[in-house]
């Protein structure tokens, strides 16, 4: 009812204020002209009487004048809603806007289905009312942010201005009369993504704006689902939402979800194989999650391959001939509620190329999560170089091992140790692992490439023998732990022969170069019989027993190895010693590879292992590159070997829904480089960059984007469970169908109740001084 | 003829008449039957024969009277037949106060009359002076029936005007009547107490024998205003406005001291004094004084 008088100008407000103060002393004023007259006998009592208490009544008049000044100010002041969503007061000092900050989760699980229709809907719907609410009153600002929207301006999370703002879909847009319009244009823009977003940077972001908009009123809106794993532990949420309300903003969480639905996703889907040659099976390994309170049966998961043609077949990245081949579906008998099963199922490619595996569910709830997609490198072969100090028996031996009858799609070439000093770097990429076979010692030069090698996702094998220099191998290739080679040699060391009743010769760790020896009883490498081994030097087993079991309490220069096999016997002795170097492995087998000190060659676990030592330390080259959607990625190569202008297409499906664009590479020093930005990716599916080459060929790399698994986890919380983790805040939350349209009126603020409280303690101090002024009447 | 229901109120008569006024000194003169006179056997003219009663003096009776009826009769005199009463009655402004069915001025009269009737009645003689910073009128003492009508008279025609100053008017009362009697003085003694209580004690001195009614109203015993007023002085062009309830305490305390001081000062030169409210019955406040007044007569 005050709506018209305290939206009036600043002269209104002046007046009023002015009669606040005015009045009382008018009344008092009055009062006192409207006496009674008493010709009184006994004038000389009442005389006297009056010139002893002067003073104090006077004082306590004017007490109680000031009292009732003050109380109808006060009154004023609290009409005017001080403090509250629709400060009068404010409004008067210029910044009386209330802001409605609205932010819509738009992660792919709210595209949740049921009978009643999606969340994201629901979530839109309540957008509508919400711009209702804000049209129905005057000097409403609105912004409208989603979760995938938002940009951390830095590293720290905060928002220094309003550079996060420019993805908002409506940034600090005033409601007027076309805002109706406004919001409809503005929804038909909104879909659901199939990223995976917290609440948390939107939070942050929007506290940082209202405490930088101080002035303004705030009310800020979460549509969202509100799932278990988001909210369920509020550490990160609940600071965020306290600093929003300590801002004096109101929050309101909107849940749009009645109910968890079942669900399925493909969670997983990587090779599990490094030699991925042409003609070569690769095993790939699928993991797919219940996300449900029932067991999910007969799970069918379908399975297709993309065979890329030649990128040289055409200059038109969409022209380009893409083969799909089904392979046979895979049949999971039955998962638990929230389990996962993993499934591994080899793939074909008859051509070298990067190709593409996906797998796919049949529709339920989320749609995003059914489908995934992996990219694989498949070379012409794999190459792998062995360095023998006479490229006589050892490498002979090795190379039959690795490709035995051409069918592990390995080849070998077999080097003396000088091609490591006078190797480039592009030539030593082309090999995938390096054996190195009883070499006695390299120089300097080839230390740094075999490092550089190693550091770059190489693999590099030691094998040591009777050539081994011990002393160069410590010095040059140990360097006290911070070398390449995981052991400080000290001496060769002959093994007692095995008497009967003794353990085998070789004691292997649980690990996967051992897995055909540890999955069988009886292995055949307990028939190995080691005869000599390089033993490692005192300090060095000192320092294994002693290593420090928390990662970080060490010394960051020096690696840490880990003995995964040991002779007979020896306390420890280490035979396999493994280590991290770089972006690759190094594995070091302290004894020949060849049989001058011991017989494994001719043992049947020899040929598996070395497979496996072979792809083991390949995997360093085979990292995986899988990208979550609306995540940046980066593509960086030399400038003088590709030209600065590509292509870029993405695939959802087999066919590309649109044509390929160009871009530009930036020029970075010696390189040029793609960069895509934070959300330039906004649905699963595969990224083609054609770089071109300067020497006219055409490369196409491909990267598999997906959602996050986890992300279709539909598990809600519910609503008083979800206000009860908060300690500290207690934000209003309602269902998207208990949303009040009508203006909402924030519980009074602070401001408001301690005015209220001066103002009844005013009350009561006026009664008291009238009291005392003896206005009451007996 | 003075319109006397006025001033006579026929209850207070009533009672009044059913209680003898009995007086506490013995004055000049005698009252037959009831008071001795202290001028004994000074007998001046011959006034009636009254028929012996048990007690009377045998040195009044008749015997010639005796000797030629053998009946027993007792000779009166003149001069020794009442006891002589005066009343002093304050006209002043202040007494124009009132906020009952009398004002202070129609209470002070209605008593001063009734007091006239029942002395009248007694066959005492009374007198009449009313003031106010001067005499305004006066009446000798008389034992005459018509003497009630003039008293009435008198104050019929007397309004309250100027203001009230007692010890000059008492020093004018002693002399107007030195024969010694009662003086029963009637008004609110508003004005300097000193002075007022030296007039008192300078009738006394002249050996008669003082009653006091100070007249107030209940407003002035209770001041029970409210609400802003103003007050205006009766007596002089003094104004005040104010809240009346911030400075009734005060008030009532100036107010009570000062009663205190009549109170005190009347006890100490043995002259008795009643405050007497105009919200009061007349004829409760006569009957009470005047049983007071026997009660003292029979201790002494």
């Amino acid at each position: 009812m005050f709506e018209n008088l305290f939206t009036a100008s600043p002269y209104v407000w002046t007046g009023l204020i002015a009669a606040m103060i005015a009045i009382p002393i008018l009344i008092h004023l009055i009062n006192l002209m409207r006496h009674q007259t008493v010709r009184w006998a006994a004038m000389d009592f009442l005389l006297r009487s009056h010139k002893k208490h002067r003073n104090w009544v006077w004082l306590k008049q004017l007490l109680l004048l000031l009292s009732r000044i003050a109380a109808l100010v006060l009154a004023l002041l609290l009409l005017a809603q001080i403090g509250c969503n629709d400060d009068r007061v404010a409004k008067l000092l210029g910044g009386s806007t209330t802001h409605h900050y609205v932010l819509l989760d738009d992660s792919f699980s709210m595209e949740d289905r049921d009978l009643s229709g999606r969340a994201f809907d629901r979530a839109t719907a309540t957008l509508s009312m919400i711009a209702a609410r804000a049209k129905n009153r005057q000097n409403q600002k609105f912004t409208l942010l989603r979760y995938s929207s938002i940009q951390s301006s830095g590293a720290d999370g905060t928002f220094s201005d309003d550079s996060g703002m420019k993805q908002a879909d409506l940034n600090s847009e005033l409601v007027d009369t076309q805002f109706d319009q406004r919001i409809e244009t503005v929804k038909g823009q909104l879909t659901v993504t199939q990223q995976s977003v917290g609440p948390n940077a939107g939070l942050a972001m929007i506290a940082d704006l209202i405490e930088q908009r101080s002035g303004e009123n705030a009310i800020v809106y979460l549509l969202s689902d509100f799932r278990k794993r988001d909210w369920e532990s509020p550490e990160l949420v609940e600071p965020l939402l306290a600093q929003i309300e300590a801002a004096g903003a109101a929050v309101e969480l909107i849940n749009c979800v009645e109910q968890a639905n079942e669900n399925l996703a493909i969670t997983r889907l990587v090779p599990t194989g490094n030699v991925r040659v042409a003609e070569t099976p690769l095993m790939v390994e699928m993991e797919v999650t219940n996300y449900s309170d029932r067991v999910a049966e007969n799970v069918q998961v379908k399975l297709e391959t993309w065979e890329y043609a030649s990128a040289e077949a055409t200059t038109r990245p969409e022209r380009l001939k893409v083969d799909a081949n089904a392979l046979p579906t895979v049949f999971i008998e039955s998962i638990p509620p929230g389990k996962s099963m993993v499934q591994s199922f080899p793939v074909f490619f008859r051509k070298p190329g990067q190709h593409t595996v996906l797998a796919q569910l049949p529709d339920d709830a989320i749609a995003a999560d059914n489908r995934r997609f992996c990219s694989v490198q498949i070379q012409s072969a794999a190459n792998v170089l062995l360095v023998d100090d006479d490229a006589q028996f050892d490498s002979q031996l090795m190379s039959l091992v690795l490709n035995p009858g051409g069918m592990t799609g390995l080849e070998t070439t077999s080097v003396t140790k000088r091609f490591l000093r006078d190797a480039t770097a592009e030539q030593m990429d082309a090999f995938d692992v390096i054996f190195m076979l009883d070499v006695d010692s390299i120089d300097e030069v080839a230390v740094k490439n075999l490092e550089s090698f190693t550091d770059r996702g190489g693999g590099v094998a030691f094998f040591v023998g009777p050539k081994t220099n011990g002393q160069f191998y410590r010095s040059s290739l140990y360097r006290n732990g911070t070398g390449l080679f995981p052991v400080a040699i000290e001496q060769a060391f002959e093994v007692p022969e095995r008497l009967d009743g003794e353990s085998a010769d070789v004691a292997p760790v649980d690990h996967p170069i051992f897995v055909p020896a540890l999955s069988v009883k009886n292995s055949l490498l307990e028939l190995v019989q080691i005869k000599q081994v390089w033993k490692p030097s005192v300090e060095w087993l000192v320092d294994q027993t002693d290593k420090p079991e928390n990662v970080d309490d060490r010394d960051d220069q020096v690696l840490i190895p880990e003995v995964i096999a040991t002779v007979r016997g020896m306390d420890g002795l280490p035979l396999v010693v493994e280590q991290s170097f770089g972006n690759g492995r190094v594995i070091a087998v302290l004894t020949t590879a060849g049989p001058s000190w011991n017989n494994w060659m001719r043992n049947a676990t020899f040929l598996p292992i070395m497979l496996l030592i072979q792809d083991h330390l390949a995997a360093g080259r085979y990292r995986s590159a899988e990208r979550l959607v609306g995540e940046p990625e980066m593509i960086q190569v030399a400038s003088s070997k590709y030209a600065r202008q590509v292509r870029r297409l993405f695939r959802e499906s087999l066919e590309p829904t649109q044509s390929s664009e160009q871009f530009d590479l930036v020029l970075d020093g010696n390189n040029v480089q793609l960069v895509s930005e934070p959300n330039q990716i906004v649905a699963a599916g595969i990224d083609e960059v054609w770089l071109g080459e300067t020497e006219g060929g055409v490369v196409a790399r491909r990267t598999a984007f997906n959602v996050d698994g986890q992300e279709g986890d539909l598990s809600v919380l519910e609503n008083q469970k979800l206000v009860g983790s908060f300690s500290t805040v207690r934000p209003t939350l309602v269902k998207w169908d208990e949303f009040n349209p009508e203006p909402k009126t924030r519980p009074a603020s602070s401001l408001s109740q301690i005015l209220l409280l001066v103002l009844i303690g005013t009350l009561v101090g006026e009664q008291c001084f009238a009291y005392l002024t003896n206005y009451h009447r007996s | 003829m003075p319109d006397s229901k006025n001033f006579l109120h026929p209850e207070a008569l009533k009672r009044i008449a059913r209680l003898d006024l009995r007086a506490q000194h013995i004055v000049e003169g005698f009252l037959s039957g009831m008071h001795r006179s202290p001028y004994f056997g000074q007998s001046v003219e011959f006034l009636q024969h009254r028929q012996y009663v048990p007690g009377d003096d045998l040195r009044h009776v008749d015997w010639q009277v005796w000797a030629r009826h053998d009946r027993l009769y007792v000779k009166q005199f003149e001069e020794d037949t009442n006891m002589r009463v005066n009343l002093l009655v304050d006209v002043s402004n202040s007494m124009d106060y009132g906020n009952g069915p009398f004002n202070k001025f129609e209470y002070a009269a209605t008593i001063a009359t009734s007091l006239a009737f029942l002395v009248l009645k007694n066959q005492d003689a009374i007198g009449c002076l009313t003031f106010d910073d001067q005499v305004r009128s006066k009446l000798q003492t008389l034992s005459k029936r018509t003497q009630l009508n003039a008293i009435i008279r008198d104050l019929e025609r007397t309004k309250p005007a100027d203001k009230t100053d007692l010890s000059r008017i008492f020093n004018e009362a002693a002399e107007t009547y030195p024969r010694r009697g009662m003086m029963i003085v009637i008004s609110d003694f508003f004005g300097d107490v000193e002075s007022t209580l030296k007039g008192l004690r300078l009738l006394r001195q002249r050996g008669h024998d003082v009653l006091v009614f100070q007249l107030l109203d209940d407003d002035e015993l209770d001041f029970p205003f409210t609400g802003s007023t103003r007050f205006e002085d009766l007596e002089s062009d003094a104004k005040l406005n104010c809240n009346p309830k911030s400075l009734r305490d005060g008030y009532l305390e100036e107010l009570n001291l000062f009663l205190d001081q009549v109170r005190r000062g009347c006890a100490r030169a043995a002259i008795d004094y009643a405050l007497v409210r105009t919200s009061d019955p007349l004829d409760a406040v006569l009957a009470e004084y005047l049983s007071r007044r026997m009660a003292r007569s029979r201790i002494r």
